[in-house]
This record gives C-alpha cells, structure tokens and sequence, in this order.
C-alpha cells in the first residue's frame, strides 16, 4: 500500500435495495447494487470506476456523497466517517464532495437560470456572507466560473434548454466547482456527449485537477477514456471489485478474468494488429444482482471457472442433448432449476443423466470454490489488487 | 483584394459588435410569452370580463336578484309582440297572460282575464270596463291587479265590492276589494281590508253580482246584507236592478284552440295560425313583430325575477367557491403531496393511505356531516364599531367552501406526488441534495415548479369542477338556498322548464361554459408560459 495518505477510503461498502414483492413483502428480493467495496483514493489523483452497465458503479458514486444511505460499510472523507454522519449535520462535507452527473440534459432543472444553477451552491453554503456585497461577489463568481469553463458571462441569464449537450455539461462542472470542493465524483460525464466534446470536456477537467488540486472518482464505460485520465483504475461487476491497479498496470497487465475480457473488447484501430482475433467473448448475459449466490460473481461467466463444454470430453448422449436444444446459450443461468458444482472430472455422467432423463435445461460445471466461496480482494502485486481464487494459476507466465 | 487590406480587431472591439438582449426576470418572461399566446390571452380576457362581470354588474341592473313580479314570470329575453292598435301592442305568454308592451318591447304592464272559456280555449281579457248602475250613472273603471268584477260582488248602494266568501262557522268573512270614489266609504276603507260579514258597523242593503251577461253565465252568489242577516250563498238570482256592465270593444279575446288542432281540423284560412287575437272586432292571426325584451334583457325566471342579474348574482357564488376551494387544494395539495411524494417509503405510504380514506368517504355524507357539526357555529368580529359575520354555519357558502377545500385536495395531493415521485429521482434533483440543499428548499425551488405543468391543468379543470359540485349540493338542498343564486342552482332550476323555457339554462349554462372554456384556455397558456423549455426567440 502506498504511504500517501488517502483522502477517501472506502471500506466495504454495501449498498442494497429492498425490492420484495407480494403481501407484505413476503418474497424477499435484495438488490446488492453495492456489495463490499473497498477502495482509496489518494488526494490529487484521477480514480477511474468502470464496468458494465448495471454494475454499481453509479451506486458506489451516489452512495459515497450520502445521495443513497449506505447499508453498511464506512466512508473516510480526510479520516472521518461519512456513513454516520446524520444528514443535518453533512452540510461542510457537501461543499468538500461534489458531483458531475452523466446525463446533460436532466442534470439542469430547466426552470432555473445559469446563475440560480451555480448559484445555488453559493447560496446554501454562505461563502460569501462575509463579504461587503454578498450578491456582487456571487455574481462575480458565477461569471469567473462561467469563463474558466469556456462560457460566455452573458449566458448567465439564460435558461439551459439554451445550450447544447456540451455547454450544459461545462455548466454543471461549474456548478460543482462553485463551491471549491476537493473530490468530484464524476458520474460518466461524457458518455452522453459527442466524441469531439468529449475531448475538450476531459481536457478540462485534467486542467481544473492541476490548477485546483482536484480529486476525481472518475465512472465510466469508455475504457480508453478512463484509462487516458485516471492514475488508477477500479474495475467492478455486479457489485463486487473484481481488479484495482494502477492504469498502465491495469492495461498492460491484467490479471483477473473479467478484465481480460473487458479489455480484450476494446477495439483496436488497426487492422495489421496481430492481437487481431483474440478478443475473449464472454457468453450469457450479466447475471441479476437480486439475491446473487455464493461464490464469485463472474464464475458463472466465467472461462476459466466453467469447464469448457468441449464435445470430446463428454459422454455422446450429454454433448447430443445440449446440441438438440438450440436455445441453450451457455452453462449456467441463476433462473435455472438446478445448479451443479463439481470439479472438472466429477460431473460428466450425472449432468448427462440429469439432462436426458430429469429434464434439466442447463447443467452447470465448473470449479467448485468459484461457486461456493466470495474470493477477496488481496494485494497481488504491488498496488495491483484482484478477487480470484484462482489468479496465480491464470496468470501464471506474467506473475 | 491584397492580404493586407484585411487587420485584425482586438478584443475589446470583437466584444462591443456584440449585442445581448437585456435578460427578463423569470415573470417578465412568462408575461412576455403568455401574451404572444393569443388563445390565452382570449382566456384571459375571459376570466377577467366574467370576474367584473360578478362584481360591477349586480350594480348596473334597476333589480334585485331575489325581486320577484309574478306578473312577468317566464318571460322570454325576446317577445312576440302583437300590434292591437296605434301604439298599443300586447305579448301573450306561453301561460296566456297578456301584456301589454311598447313597440320597442318594453314592459308596461298585465292586462288581466275577464273570463276563461277553458272548454273552447278563448281567454277574454280587459283593461277595463264599463258599469252602468241602475240609476243610469255610468263610468269607466280600470281592472287592477286583482279584478273587481271576476268573482266579486258589488253594492250598487255603497259603491263596493267584496269577494272571498268565508263561510267558516261565526268566522263569515269577506274582502273589499273595490271602492267607488263616490263611496261613502271612501275615506274610511281601504281596498284589501277584510270584514266580518256580521259586522254591526256596515249594514248593507243590497250587493249584487256584476258580471258581462253576454258571456258568462252566471253562477255566483248574490248576498243581502239589508239587516245584517247571514249571507246567503247560493245560485245566482239576477236582481231586478242589474247594473250593466259592459267590456265592449275593449275586450282582447285570445283564442289559441287552432293550436290544438290538427292542421286539416282547422278552419280554412287557419291553416298555419296558432292563435288569433280579437279587439275591436279586428283580429290579428299572426304576430306583428319580436323584439328583444327591454325590461328584462334575458328574461325572467318562474318567480319573475331578473334572469340577468340573477346570472351576475351567481358569478359571484359560484366563482367565490370556485376560486377558494381550488386556491385551497392548490396549497394543502402541493404541500401535503409534496412532502408524501419525497419522502417516499413508509411516509409516503401512510399519508397516501390516509388520502385514500378520506377519498372514500362520499362527498354528500361528509357535507351533510360537516353542516351540522358546524351548525351553531358563527364567526364574527367587530371592526372599528361594525359587526361582521365572517362564518356562518348550517347550509349556505361558508360550509361548501369549507366541505370542498377539505375534501378536493386528495386529488391534487396525488397528482403532485406523482409528479414528485418522478422527478425526485433526476439528476437535478441530486445535483441539489449533493450541494446540500435542505429539503423545503428542494421541494419548493426544483420539484414544484417542474411539476406545474399538470398542477395548472388540474387546478384549471377543478374549477369548473368546483362550480358543478357547488350546483349538485344547492340542488340536493346542501348549499346556496333561494332566493340566493349559483349558477348550478340556476342551471337547475330551468331544467325542468327546459321545452318550454330554454333561455333559463341556457344563460346559466352558457355563462359556467365561457367561464370553464377561459380558465382552460388560460390554463394551457400559463402551463406553456411557465416551461422555459418552450420558450423560444
């Protein structure tokens, strides 16, 4: 671990939903949107989250500026708790966390103007209440803001429906600038805008960290987005930290499974490319994060968990009866009646008996521990972090 | 054109070519967009004239809203006038009274019936008539409102008549109903005065029956007063000296018997006539002309009262429920479904279920209810020395204010809970609560506003709303009671005249239209003018 002190740490994180059905709410069903993350970020450095759609990273965002009450786990902001912290009295570490949100056009309240927007954060704050002329000096500072993010003063009086995506986007990082914070939680805030904004909106942001010693936890989807801005980089799936390294680590690298195979679906812009073809095509679709089992979340995507369903290494009757039914897409899918964990040689029979003869869909085989044990997430390298059981044994020409 | 002929500007003269339009404050802005809204404005202007409309109007009408002339019940807003002679026209009404009336349509007064032949259906009206009393005096006397010759009796001696036989054990009465101005009573009695028919102080000798004998055949009662003796009612006896009475020419017979016949029943030339209408031997067939009603611009109602300020009257109450019941849920619906909508969870939950209960209890049960809890009581204050009633209890406006704004709100309550529950989760709304903004603040400065769209719709559709629940429980006998006017009550009464009379609804019901088809005009203008998101240029 590093010796610099970080300015947030997470520390198990959990973050669940309560979507229980039926009179009063006898079918239980929790959403583990967040499920014991941990992570640090140091202060002045650019945390990249990324994953699939769907996999909390959003959650972890909204959850670490208190916008949803954590379940469990703690917060360190400089040290102190923000998990306890009861919401009246959270009001001096709003103005230190401050957020960017994905979506241009929803972030604004379309009844205010720029200067109500950035305004607001002045006002709620008091930051200038000492001075002579509080109003002066907010409108002062509303049009410095809007300047330094490359808007014109006189867009102050307007209302957003005004500007495009990327003027919209300027205004809601000055919005989160007006009141000096020291971390921004940045929520995908260029997936919705145009490729050529994007640039600018990024190289904006890097300017701000350098002039203004800014932290960012940085979310996103775009991998060479992320990897261009972040120092390091968190990657998640369905709730869980599966790889935490640092970006040139984390790219060349990878260790665990899933990132592989994350990584591994960036498009390469050259056709020459002799990695041309080795793309890792993960089957199925993500699993649903309500009531997850045991084990780790990727196994039943997993490659190296699941044992390949080669034709050779089965009985006749199994391969034949996975090839009569077409609609079978992969192994395992947590609806299925029925989940069978078993070391590689155990399964073959009883999956081919309960195939043909009890009538079983899908028969799960695979590595057993993947199935019955959450892999944590421990130091593998030096500042590279991986949840896998099995991560020596992958990556066993690179460690 | 060489390169050189061009230079570049500075900075400080790029800026000055640049025009900004002075900024509008938030209002000045809806303002400015709600008048190029040219069908809100129409709204606008609407809501405005039927506000003055309640107000000024009831000053600007020669009656009162509760005045009531018998005589010119159910009138039409325009009359069928038919021309008598020079300067002398008569309407007949649907009831066959006949009126006499101006050219111009206003009203002059009743001329009264003489006889009803009801078996041929020939009314025979007079303005006066002719007596000659046996002594071979004779004059002209007018018919007053209530005729002296139809039923009465008159003494040819002491020059008055009397009618309303009571023959109720000692209680024998009658009623003066007419004095000869060379009465030797003339100064002691006075018309309508009632006597005891064994009275000591009037001895009569004789009354006799007066009556047209050419038309009537007489059936009344003759009395002899001579010693003071019981009245004898009884067949009629022609005294030997009749008094001549006489309507001559005068007369206006109506006869409407055409109307119910079948069109090949009637006499040639009668083909396409209704009623005909006789005097001085010349008869009218047809009517000579309409003309709008000046004395009662929009009629009358059954009691003949003002039906125009009536319709102000109305305006008054029914937009005074109207305005307060809606203002009231404006504010108990968006503060109460503001609050359930983002606090979301159990709070929700709870407060949505008490709007449930109170939504179940029927509306006539809770007012019926409420009226008598607040039966006795009155709210009053007294303000330098003058005494105001500011509540009253028991039916009457108060209590349907009261009943509506207490109940009306569930609905708006949902509806802002609804629209909050949807925008509580957008990114704005986080934006806020991630600066640390408190939740009034939140409620008040992000979530309302983006919800007033449907908020103004709603608040627009329930005032008509408000004024047809008003009319349904002044109908059922809950609300506004006679003589005092709601439209709906209005709207009420004339439907069950609708046939016959259906200027009555039409007035009320057309005045509710105007006033729903502004507040929605005006409406859907504000709910555009108050979404910046549409404002363009």
């Amino acid at each position: 671990m590093d010796e610099r002190k970080p300015l947030l740490e997470v520390r198990n994180l959990k973050k669940y939903f309560d979507k229980s059905r039926g009179f009063f709410k006898r079918e239980k069903r929790i959403l583990t949107a967040v499920d014991g993350i941990n992570l640090h970020i140091y202060k002045g450095e650019t945390f990249g989250l990324v994953g699939e759609s769907g996999c909390g990273k959003s959650t972890t965002g909204r959850t670490i500026v208190k916008l949803y009450k954590p379940t469990d786990g703690e917060i360190l902001f400089n040290g102190v708790d923000l998990a306890t912290i009861p919401e009246k009295d959270m009001l001096p570490y709003r103005r230190k966390i401050q957020m960017i949100f994905q979506d241009p056009y929803a972030s604004l309240n379309s009844r205010m103007t720029v200067t109500d927007i950035i305004g607001e954060g002045i006002d709620t704050h008091k930051i200038f209440d000492d001075q002579e002329d509080p109003e002066l000096a907010k409108q002062e500072k509303i049009y410095e803001l809007l300047e330094s993010v490359g808007l014109k003063r006189e867009h102050a009086s307007r209302y957003p429906h005004e500007f495009s995506g990327g003027q919209r986007q300027r205004i809601g990082i000055a919005r989160a600038l007006a009141v000096d914070p020291e971390l921004i939680i940045c929520d995908e805030p260029i997936s919705a805008l145009d490729v050529s904004i994007q640039a600018q909106v990024v190289n904006m942001l890097e300017d701000f960290q350098k002039e203004r010693e800014l932290t960012y936890l940085f979310i996103a989807h775009d991998l060479s987005m992320v990897k261009y801005i972040s120092d390091r980089i968190g990657v998640m799936y369905i709730g869980k930290m599966m790889e935490i390294a640092t970006s040139d680590d984390l790219y060349d690298k990878p260790l665990h499974p899933y990132t592989k195979a994350l990584l591994s679906s960036i498009p390469v812009p050259d056709p020459n490319n002799p990695n041309k073809g080795s793309r890792i095509v993960l089957e199925g679709d993500v699993p649903s994060p309500i009531n997850p089992k045991e084990g780790c979340r990727f196994a039943s995507r997993c490659y190296y968990a699941r044992v390949t369903m080669a034709k050779e290494n089965y009985p006749a009757s199994f391969s034949n009866a996975l090839i009569g039914k077409t609609s079978i897409k992969t192994i395992l899918n947590p609806e299925s009646r029925e989940i069978i964990v078993a070391e590689n040689q155990v399964i073959t029979d009883f999956a081919a008996t309960l195939i043909d003869e009890l009538g079983f869909t899908e028969v799960l085989v695979g590595k057993a521990k993947c199935f019955t044990e959450t892999p944590e997430l421990v130091e593998v390298r030096k500042n590279h972090y991986a949840a896998c059981h099995y991560i020596e044994e992958i990556n066993k020409d690179i460690l | 054109m060489a390169n050189n002929d061009f230079k570049f500007i500075t900075r400080e003269e790029k800026l000055d070519s640049e025009t900004t339009r002075r900024s509008l404050t938030y209002w000045q802005d809806v303002w400015r967009r709600l008048k190029k809204n040219k069908l809100s404005m129409f709204g606008l202007a609407g809501v405005i004239i039927v506000i003055l409309f309640g107000i000024f109007g009831p000053f600007f009408t020669p009656y009162e809203y509760s005045d009531q002339v018998l005589d010119y019940s159910n009138l039409p807003p325009t009359l069928e006038i038919y021309k008598l002679e020079d300067e002398f026209y008569i309407n007949v009404t649907k009831e066959y009274r006949v009126l006499e009336t101006t050219s111009k349509g206003k009203l002059l007064g009743r001329i009264d019936y003489v006889y009803k032949d009801i078996v041929n259906k020939i009314y025979y009206y007079a303005k006066s008539y002719e007596l000659t009393l046996d002594d071979g005096e004779s004059g002209n006397y007018p018919l007053g409102d209530t005729s002296l010759l139809y039923g009465s009796v008159y003494s040819e001696k002491w020059g008055i008549a009397f009618r309303d036989f009571k023959n109720e054990g000692s209680q024998d009465e009658v009623e003066l109903t007419y004095i000869h101005p060379n009465s030797p009573f003339n100064d002691v009695l006075m018309e309508g005065e009632t006597f005891d028919i064994h009275s000591e102080d009037l001895t009569l000798t004789s009354i006799i029956f007066v009556s047209d004998p050419d038309i009537v055949n007489p059936v009344y009662t003759s009395l002899d007063f001579d010693d003071g003796a019981q009245a004898i009612i009884d067949q009629l006896e022609v005294e030997e000296h009749i008094s001549e009475v006489t309507f001559g020419g005068n007369m206006i017979i109506v006869n409407f018997s055409y109307k119910l016949m079948d069109v090949d029943e009637r006499p040639e030339g009668y083909e396409d006539v209704q009623m005909t209408v006789t005097y001085n031997n010349v008869e009218a067939k047809y009517i000579h002309d309409k003309v709008s009603n000046s004395t009662y611009l929009w009629g009358t109602d059954m009691l003949g009262r003002d039906l125009l300020t009536r319709v102000m009257f109305g305006a008054r109450i029914s937009l005074t429920v109207a305005f307060v019941a809606t203002l009231v849920n404006f504010f108990i619906g968006i503060f109460y479904g503001s609050i359930s909508g983002y606090s979301g969870g159990n709070v929700d939950n709870y407060m949505m279920r008490f709007v449930d209960i109170i939504n179940s209890i029927p509306l006539v049960l809770y007012v019926i209810l409420l009226m008598v809890l607040l039966k006795e009581v009155v709210i009053d204050v007294t303000i330098f020395g003058k005494y105001f009633v500011i509540f009253k209890g028991g039916a009457g406006l108060g209590t349907i204010i009261i009943a509506l704004g207490s109940i009306y709100w569930v609905g708006m309550a949902r509806l802002v809970r609804g629209q909050i529950l949807g925008l509580k989760e957008q990114e704005f709304v986080l934006a806020a609560r991630t600066i640390g903004v408190s939740r009034m603040k939140i409620i008040s400065r992000h979530l309302v506003p983006n919800a007033m769209g449907p908020i103004i719709v709603s608040m627009t559709m329930m005032i008509p709303s408000a004024v047809f629940t008003e009319a349904f429980l002044s109908f059922i006998g809950l609300g506004i009671s006679a003589p005092k006017a709601s439209w709906g009550t209005l709207a009420n009464d004339a439907l069950s005249g609708l046939t016959t009379y259906p200027y009555q609804l039409f007035f009320p019901s057309a005045a509710i239209a105007i006033t729903m088809l502004a507040f929605n005009f005006l409406g859907d203008g504000l709910r555009d003018a108050l979404d910046p998101r549409l404002r363009k240029g």
